[in-house]
């Protein structure tokens, strides 16, 4: 496994349990702020990781059940990757129905 | 990977960066808030994983330059498994090397009691260190 791990990113796996977002949230947020995003940005990357942590709770039916995040650290953003092993959705037709 | 990951198990990778020993202890303290243990059990916790992270970050040498983190949640405990892929230490001469050195300059003396400070702020603290690597593994009791 040596040098496959990036300098910067940090990679979490959750279970889908019970405030479990609220630990990647938690997460986010302590990254954000070592990275100087203001009050509100870090509130607002905290709202995003929860819903998206949420979604997939309840929503991907995946045979782990489990959630991995990856936080990518670039010099003028943040980057977050929620991934789920269930079974996938067609988020075309979800952004269209409202 | 299905089915290899257990549901009371959460597991963090960080970079050895400065302050990232931070972001793995506000983990932690979430976890732990979550398990509903007091104020300063949390407080405890934290010091003893930054303590432990930055002693990977510093004695490590270890080529991926990562540090590994299970937090593992059980009824009435929270365990934590901090493993490096560095060289390795060997435990038994640090606890003994405070007393072999009383000449050692007052400065010195502020440094080098991470061990000693973990065993404190948690009820058990165990070290496997080899040529491929250590894991720490720190338990914390919620009714100690």
């Amino acid at each position: 496994m040596a040098n496959t791990f990036s300098n910067d990113e940090v990679l979490l796996t959750i279970p889908m349990r019970p405030d479990m977002e609220l630990a990647a949230a938690k997460l986010a947020s302590a990254i954000a702020e070592l990275m100087s995003f203001n009050d509100d940005q870090i509130e607002g990357i905290q709202l995003a990781m929860i819903e998206s942590c949420i979604n997939a709770f309840e929503h991907s039916r995946s045979p782990d059940q489990s959630v991995v995040i990856q936080y990518i650290i670039r010099t003028n953003e943040l980057e977050f990757k929620i991934i789920d092993q269930g079974i996938g959705f067609n988020f075309i037709r979800n952004f269209d129905r409202r | 990977m299905a089915n290899t990951f257990s549901n009371d198990e959460v597991l963090l990778t960080i970079p050895m960066r400065p302050d990232m020993e931070l972001a793995a202890a506000k983990l932690a303290s979430v976890i732990a808030e979550s398990m509903s243990f007091n104020d300063d059990q949390i407080e405890e916790i934290q010091l003893a994983m930054i303590e432990s992270c930055i002693n990977a970050f510093e004695h490590s040498r270890s080529p991926d330059q990562s540090v590994v983190i299970q937090y593992i949640i059980r009824t009435n405990e929270l365990e934590f498994k901090i493993t490096d892929q560095g060289i390795g230490f060997n435990p038994t001469n640090k606890s003994t090397r405070r007393t072999n050195q009383p000449d050692l300059h007052p400065d010195m003396r502020k440094r080098g009691w991470g061990l000693e400070i973990m065993n404190t702020l948690m009820d058990s603290v165990d070290i496997m260190s080899g040529e491929n690597g250590t894991t720490i593994t720190m338990v914390k009791c919620k009714t100690a």
